[in-house]
């Protein structure tokens, strides 16, 4: 005997659609049932229930048979049921009372009879049924697939019915029939598919192939067979396929799947997923076996989607903008309301998505201290007011980095109750955004102190002329030099003088243009003269295009003040050096020339004996003359040198008029016996503050040299005026005298001890006297004179 | 042939200077003519009015002052450039002046009519000097 373990059994269908039964263990709540079934001997020795068998084995079956799952009955030569265990009467539902009547065809299915009238007779002439299958009616009409054994009943020897073992295959029949089905809609989906099939030999030629070839690629059973398969895969799949095959051709029996592009008849390529089985050694084929379906659509669906997740995703990740859902459930407890981000908000978060499970209160946790109640009166705000919120604030993530992020949130509210729902929000991380702004704006922080801080003012103008922006220091010069304070938005060329405006646009059009300027210039403002400084330079954008000017003015008045003393100071010091020469040229020619007379005469003196009386007496006046002309040379020097150092003598109001009239006192005599007219007029202009002695001095020898120098046959005739003209005072003294041949002589007019009449008594000292006189009272002395009929010296002082 | 000057002529403004060359000259040289000028013009006047009308060469010595109001002596020496070569070949002419300053001499001595640079006073031993020098000269 062997003992058998009932089990429960489940059909599974496998994914290449084949169905299998597999085994499944009881559950362990319903037990494990153990049932003695002699299968070793098919002419088995049935246990033989039997009720006026009283012997304690009798008993022992009875109970067995009562006790167990299988349904039994027993029935007589007749065909009434005699007998039927619980099992039995349970599946079927009938009763003791029900079985007194019951034959066993009421049992079986309808028109199914046969079956008992057939085999009936067998079992009385003594034949057993094996693993037959039947279908029972319940009392309540249900049908129930069984299966069992049925075999003779003996009493004592002689058989008196028959005794039957069934077991309720309901659930396997029903399985079986599904399964049936299933295989039916299998052969269905096989023979209508658009999977291709084809035969392929070891050299790669079509052999054969399903119709759905026709149907997905076009050709025909007669085009492709005897074909090269790969004269119709994708050139760049050709060198997968080739190596698919190669690795295959090692391997009998073994399948390779792959994808491959295949050419349509019609021209366009498909994609075909499949597989590849080396079946050449099957002597039943003899040759690859491929399986491929069209997997175009879903290529493409496949390309477009990930193509579209990945965008979505880039954009997501790229703009850190992540969303979120808060709940509102409980308006006044935010805390415990549900919270449902995006991936993204995680990432911002610092969490790989899904990471964490979130609530508002890990968020609040998150939110740098310092802002929570930023967020709460934001949010509170918008629900109150029905409003969108938008607020930055910081987060600081659990690896302890710190961010900013951009939070808009809006309220949605049902539409029937007008209560707020939740809250739809965004979220951005905007931290490297926020860094760039700030050093951007503290950049252009140290520009703007910088630029405010320069000693140069500087205004920018757009390339309308118009001020786009100025610094502190323009803002204060024009406020105190031009009196009109600097606007944005204004004209520049308003605040040009009338005169300058031509100049201005002249330059700005230049400018604009790319050419750099720069002059230097004065003005006059209420501080007095300010020489500035202007440059003006284009403006470039970062693509090269000039989009302004930029002026840079800078007061270089000290600086240019500096160079005109300069300037004064090389003047003077290159006339000084003049003068150094002339004192050179005096003492040897003008101090040695008496001197060599001196020293002519006293060697005369040696001979004096030899000389007559007429000779002698010159020679002693000769002497006596050259000397006394010796010592006024050196009192000449001692004037001149004198001259020079008076400057810081004490300056005074000088009326012209007054010396003119002491001067033609002073030398009355010589205005009578020669004659002379002395005309004046100072109605432009009478008084000077200068140097009382100076101006005296330069009358007086302008004056007499008028005098001294006139035609011998003409009254002389001096005219001295005096006029203003920017800013300078103007003195012109003019006469009728004898003139001086300028051309030839003019350069040296002014010079000491030069004398251009000779038939006159002269130094050559006046002229000298009077230009240094005017020099150092810082103006400038001009002569213009024609021989014979007079000359004019004209004299410009700085008021 | 050597010449022995016989005229000896002066252009100088001042009359002093004028008398001290006289006085020295005529102690050198016995007999001597000597022809003073004060002012320039009328000397040149002198030199084209009697060089010019003479057949035989009269050997003469000119003393020529540069620093003179109405006309320099370097203005002197441009107008005797324009003289007739006869006129010019009578006269040696002589530079003097009280300056000692080397520009002046530099500038008299590169003047080729300038026999040489004298630094006032003319002396007796200076002009015997220039009789000496006059008496090796070659003239024509």
């Amino acid at each position: 005997m062997k003992l058998k373990t009932q089990k429960k059994t489940a059909l599974k269908v496998t994914p290449d659609g084949k169905a299998m039964r597999i085994a499944m263990p009881r559950k362990q709540s319903e037990g494990i049932h153990h049932f003695l079934q002699d299968t070793t001997d098919q002419n088995n020795t049935v246990i033989s229930p039997n009720k006026n068998d009283n012997t304690e084995n009798g008993e022992l079956y009875r109970n067995l048979i009562e006790l167990s799952n299988e349904m039994v009955h027993v029935l007589s030569a007749t065909g009434n049921i005699v007998f039927a265990n619980a099992a039995w009467k349970k599946a079927l539902g009938y009763t003791d009372e029900d079985l007194k009547t019951l034959h066993f065809t009421n049992v079986l299915e309808k028109g199914t009879e046969d079956y008992f009238h057939d085999n009936m007779p067998l079992i009385m002439a003594g034949e057993s049924l094996k693993n037959i299958e039947r279908v029972f009616v319940t009392k309540d009409g249900r049908k129930l697939f069984v299966e069992g054994n049925v075999v003779p009943r003996y009493i004592n020897g002689v058989i008196v019915g028959a005794q039957s073992f069934f077991r309720d295959i309901s659930e396997r029949k029903k399985a079986e029939n599904e399964l049936k089905g299933r295989e039916l809609f299998y052969k269905a989906v096989i023979e209508n598919s658009t999977d291709m099939k084809t035969l392929v030999s070891e050299e790669g030629v079509f052999l054969y192939g399903s119709p759905s070839i026709t149907k997905v690629l076009g050709y025909t059973l007669s085009e492709y067979v005897g074909q090269r398969g790969i004269g119709v895969v994708h050139p760049d799949d050709v060198s997968l396929l080739i190596g698919k095959t190669q690795q295959l051709k090692a391997t009998p029996g073994k399948a390779s799947k792959l994808q491959l592009r295949i050419l349509h008849k019609k021209g366009a390529y498909r994609w075909c997923e499949g597989s590849i089985t080396n079946l050449l050694e099957d002597p039943n084929v003899k040759a690859f076996v491929t399986n491929f379906r069209d997997i175009t659509e879903e290529k493409h669906a496949e390309e477009e989607l990930n193509q579209s997740q990945a965008q979505l995703l880039a954009s997501q990740r790229i703009a850190h903008i992540g969303s979120f859902e808060l709940y509102l459930e409980q308006v006044n407890e935010i805390d415990s309301n549900t919270l449902m981000w995006s991936d993204e908000t995680y990432r911002i978060f610092g969490f790989e998505p899904g990471e964490v499970e979130v609530n508002n209160e890990l968020f609040f946790q998150m939110v740098h201290p310092d802002d929570r109640g930023l967020i709460e009166a934001a949010i509170k705000k918008a629900l109150d007011a029905h409003t969108i919120y938008s607020v930055e604030h910081r987060i600081i993530r659990d690896d302890g980095k710190e961010c900013i992020v951009h939070e808009r949130g809006e309220v949605v509210y049902d539409i029937t109750t007008g209560k707020p729902i939740k809250i739809l929000g965004s979220i951005q991380d905007i931290t490297e955004r926020r860094l760039a702004d700030e050093s951007l704006q503290k950049s252009e922080a140290n520009l703007r102190t910088i630029f405010d801080n320069a000693e140069t003012s500087y205004i920018l103008l757009d390339s309308d002329h118009r001020i786009v922006s100025f610094n502190h220091q323009a803002t204060e010069g024009f406020k105190r030099l031009m009196n009109k304070p600097l606007i944005e938005g204004a004209k520049f060329i308003d605040y040009e003088p009338e005169e300058g405006k031509e100049r201005a646009t002249l330059s700005y059009t230049k400018v604009l243009s790319g050419e750099h300027i720069h002059y230097e210039d004065n003005y006059t403002g209420p501080d007095g003269l300010i020489w500035y400084s202007l440059r003006l330079s284009p403006v470039s954008d970062n693509k090269k295009k000039i989009i302004g000017v930029l002026m840079a003015i800078s007061d270089i008045t000290n600086r240019k003040l500096s160079e005109l003393e300069r300037e004064k100071i090389t003047t003077d010091l290159v006339q000084r050096n003049k003068d150094l020469e002339q004192f050179a040229y005096i003492v040897s020619h003008n101090l040695r020339a008496p001197l060599a007379n001196i020293m002519g005469f006293s060697e005369a003196m040696n001979s004096l004996d030899e000389l007559d009386a007429e000779s002698k007496k010159q020679v002693l006046y000769g002497l006596s003359h050259s000397v006394h002309r010796l010592d006024n040379v050196i009192l000449d020097l001692n004037q001149i040198l004198q001259v020079k150092r008076q400057i810081s003598e004490m300056r005074e109001t000088v009326s012209f008029s007054a010396i003119a009239e002491d001067i033609k006192n002073d030398i009355h005599r010589l205005i009578q016996n020669e004659n002379v007219t002395i005309k004046t007029d100072f109605s432009a202009l009478d008084e000077i503050f200068s140097l009382k002695t100076y101006i005296q001095s330069i009358f007086y020898n302008l004056m007499s040299n008028s005098i001294k120098y006139r035609k011998p046959d003409e009254a002389p005739v001096i005219e001295i005026t005096s006029a203003k003209k920017d800013k300078k005072i103007i003195l012109t003294f003019k006469d009728n005298g004898l003139g001086i041949d300028l051309a030839k002589r003019g350069d040296q007019v002014f010079m000491l001890y030069k004398r251009f009449h000779t038939q006159v008594e002269g130094r050559g000292m006046g002229l000298f006297m009077v230009r240094t006189q005017v020099e150092t009272l810082g103006g400038k002395i001009s002569i213009s004179s024609e021989v014979n009929k007079g000359t004019t010296f004209t004299i410009e002082f700085n008021i | 042939m050597s010449a022995k000057p016989i005229r000896y002529i002066v252009i100088d403004d001042d009359p002093h200077n004028n008398l001290s060359c006289t006085i020295a000259i005529k102690s050198a040289v016995n007999n001597a003519e000597i022809h003073c000028f004060t002012d320039p013009e009328e000397g040149l006047s002198y030199i084209e009015a009697e060089y010019a009308k003479t057949n035989e060469a009269i050997s003469t010595v000119l003393f020529l002052d540069i620093n003179m109001p109405s006309m320099t002596g370097w203005e002197v020496l441009e107008r005797f450039k324009d003289f007739a070569v006869p006129v010019k070949e009578q006269i040696t002419i002589y530079i003097l002046s009280s300056s000692v300053s080397p520009i002046d001499q530099e500038l008299a001595l590169n003047n080729p009519f300038v026999a040489d640079y004298i630094i006032k006073p003319l002396t007796k031993p200076k002009v015997l000097q220039i009789v000496s020098k006059s008496e090796t000269r070659k003239v024509f």
